[in-house]
């Protein structure tokens, strides 16, 4: 039995000791010696010189667990290192059992010891690769978290429709993740003041934050905070907002009561670090973009400062664009408003309706026009007519266009005329644009007949759609305005009762290009289907207008399309 | 469809400008530009002939282009063959007449 608790020891590699509490005396076995680094019978078997040979940092926990276990008189077993008199650190495990006399009184313990090292080598290895695989994974999730951040920022920018939705979405979309609070302050070009967004997770502080706004007006020379980032180009990083620092920002302010004020105001903000980067473009400094971690006690770090930058990068150019076309927008509306009558008028026994669909962004002057206007107590006179080309010169053409008409008409111009002076008046300016049109009158002829004339400048015909759903185009095609000396013109008339429908439109219809066809004889195909069984203009224009989009999607057009349409009411209505 | 045109020598004193495809805005300036380099050139042919003929497309800057032309050099400039979508185009501004030889001048 003896030799083969030997065997399993030494095939363990284990060594075992003997501690007699009479005697104090440790007796060690060689195997035990070996695993302390000693040489074989040299230990001294006293407690002292054990302890010193455990590793410092694990004596305390080596002598508690041993001391309980002889007070509980329970076996306990034991993972700790020791260190050889050559330097080196090895981990032993040990398992050791109070040993009792026939009294149940303590008389020492006993145990065996194996070397762990490589195994616990193991061990902390895997430890140390878990530690650095999680904090590469953190590292890699703290980027995505930055990358899906600036990504939202983008669509939160390219969705907006003016440059303060942009602004209020860049915002909106940076809290939380960078700050409790975001700013955006914006100098147009011009503009005294700037534009100012505020966003917070929280809208009732939005709000709140706005008011503040309102109160305490931009002052452009203070000496720090945006108007400085602004007036510098410099970013400006608060690590830390201390209370020295909130004494030394208000110092300046004279009135003791507003700085009072201030201060409380700041400390229930409860900011406690900033960032307030330039927004940089090439017009120069547009404005800043400012950070503000507050009640969640978040310090910024050099990271946020480059977030921040980041940020600020993307946005200031896009900001700028948007407000450039903001500003176009409104130009092109007022232009485009100016060109085009303000109201229909009303026509007693007629029903009139007009479209009109700009081609691409509503950033240009399209080159479409129309106009319905009274000639005296009988006659009425219906325009359209399109300019080649978009932007100020069309517009300037078609406001030429427009006027002389109306002069004309008015001045009893007869329609030929009328389409000849326009012609005159463009050929003159030479302005290498010009324009098509036709000219039309309705004339009351008794309570049910009107009677229609028209004539045509190298425009699409009018198409009347009777009653009973025949079509006919009135007049003939003639030379377009503004491009040769002369022109040659062909007047047309049609007796038009209730019922009947006239449609007049700009070649933003038929001037499609492959692989849409709308030929001359769809489109009165779908003048026809537009017509049938409606009661009004309006009605048919609607339905005009679905027509086509279904043949020709609107972003899908290269032309602005403009409709007038009037339809002969029954007396009674 | 992609722009494109060709000269061809027809006689010592006639050059021929073929073009195909789409005669638009994309095309427009460009296209005058070809055409008043050939004539500006050191012995520059009597005559330019542009040939409409494979034209699939041609909006009002396409017009634009040719009447340019027709106005810039007169009767230096002539309009050959004509494809359907040219001949619709030409017809309904009223300027086939004019493209014709012995057709006014613009601006004249």
């Amino acid at each position: 039995m003896h030799d083969h608790f030997a065997l399993a020891l030494a095939a363990g590699q284990l060594g075992t000791w003997r501690w007699d509490i009479a005697t104090g005396v440790t007796t060690w076995d060689v195997a035990l010696e070996q695993l302390f680094g000693l040489e074989p019978e040299t230990f001294d078997g006293t407690m002292d010189a054990w302890v010193a040979l455990l590793h410092p940092d694990d004596v305390s926990h080596v002598m508690e667990v041993v001391q309980r276990a002889t007070a509980e008189r329970s076996p306990y077993e034991l993972e700790h290192r020791v260190v050889w008199p050559d330097g080196s650190v090895r981990w032993l495990y040990c398992r050791g059992m109070v040993t009792l006399d026939d009294d149940g009184n303590v008389t020492g313990t006993i145990g065996c010891t194996g070397d762990i090292t490589a195994r616990k080598q193991l061990e902390l290895d895997a430890e140390r690769r878990i530690a650095d695989a999680e904090r590469v994974a953190a590292r890699e999730r703290l980027h995505r978290e930055r990358l899906e951040f600036l990504d939202g920022l983008n669509d939160s920018a390219l969705s907006a429709t003016d440059h303060r939705e942009l602004m209020r979405n860049v915002a909106g979309a940076a809290v939380p993740q960078l700050g409790d609070w975001c700013a955006i302050y914006f100098l147009p070009e011009g503009a005294t003041g700037p534009e100012v967004e505020v966003a917070h997770a929280d809208p009732d502080k939005t709000v709140w934050a706005e008011e503040l706004l309102h109160r305490y007006p931009y002052d452009s020379d203070a000496p720090r905070g945006v108007p400085a980032v602004i007036r510098t180009g410099q970013i400006e990083f608060v690590p830390l907002i201390s209370p020295e620092s909130i004494e030394r920002a208000i110092a300046g302010v004279e009135d003791r009561a507003l700085a009072e004020e201030l201060r409380s105001i700041v400390n229930a903000l409860q900011v406690t670090s900033l960032i307030t980067v330039p927004l940089r473009t090439k017009r120069g400094v547009i404005g800043a973009i400012r950070f503000v971690s507050a009640e969640s006690g978040r310090q910024f770090d050099d990271d946020d400062v480059a977030l921040g930058r980041t940020v600020a990068g993307r946005i200031a150019e896009a900001l700028e664009n948007t407000w450039l076309t903001d500003q176009q927008r409104v130009i092109a509306g007022t232009l485009q408003a100016a060109l085009l009558p303000p109201r229909l008028p009303d026509i007693d026994g007629l029903s009139v309706a007009v479209r009109y669909w700009a081609a691409g962004t509503a950033t240009e002057v399209g080159g479409d026009f129309y106009d319905v206007f009274k000639i005296d107590e009988r006659r009425w006179a219906i325009v359209i007519g399109d300019v080649c080309g978009t932007g100020s010169n069309a517009a300037a053409v078609t406001a030429i266009a427009r006027h002389t008409i109306r002069a004309a008409a008015t001045h009893g111009a007869q329609h030929h005329e009328v389409l000849a002076w326009v012609n005159d008046a463009l050929h003159a300016g030479n302005r290498d644009l010009f324009c098509t049109a036709t000219y039309s009158t309705l004339e009351r002829v008794d309570d049910e007949t009107w009677r229609f004339i028209s004539v045509a400048g190298g425009h699409p015909l009018p198409i009347v759609v009777a009653a009973d759903g025949t079509p006919t185009t009135i007049g003939r095609p003639g030379t377009l305005l503004g491009v040769l000396p002369d022109i040659q013109t062909t007047t047309g008339e049609v007796l038009l009762r209730p019922g009947d429908t006239l449609i007049l439109h700009t070649d933003g219809v038929t001037d499609v290009r492959p692989p849409y066809e709308l030929d001359p004889e769809t489109v009165i195909n779908i003048a026809i289907e537009a017509a049938a069984g409606s009661r009004t203009a309006d009605d048919v224009a609607t339905r005009l207008g679905q027509a086509v989009d279904r043949v020709l999607p609107i972003p899908d057009r290269h032309d602005d399309v403009a409709l007038v349409v009037v339809h002969i009411l029954q007396p009674s209505e | 469809m992609t722009p494109n045109w060709e000269w061809q020598q027809r006689t010592e004193t006639s050059s021929v400008l073929i073009v195909r495809g789409d005669l638009d805005v994309a095309v427009g300036v460009v296209f005058v530009d070809a055409v008043d380099k050939v004539l500006a050139a050191d012995g520059p042919p009597a005559e330019v002939v542009i040939e409409l003929g494979e034209v699939d497309f041609i909006d009002s800057s396409g017009l634009r282009a040719l009447l340019q032309l027709r106005h810039n050099y007169g009767e230096r400039v002539q309009v050959g063959a004509i494809s359907a979508a040219v001949e619709r185009l030409l017809e309904l501004t009223g300027t086939l007449e004019h493209f014709r030889p012995g057709g006014t001048n613009p601006h004249d």
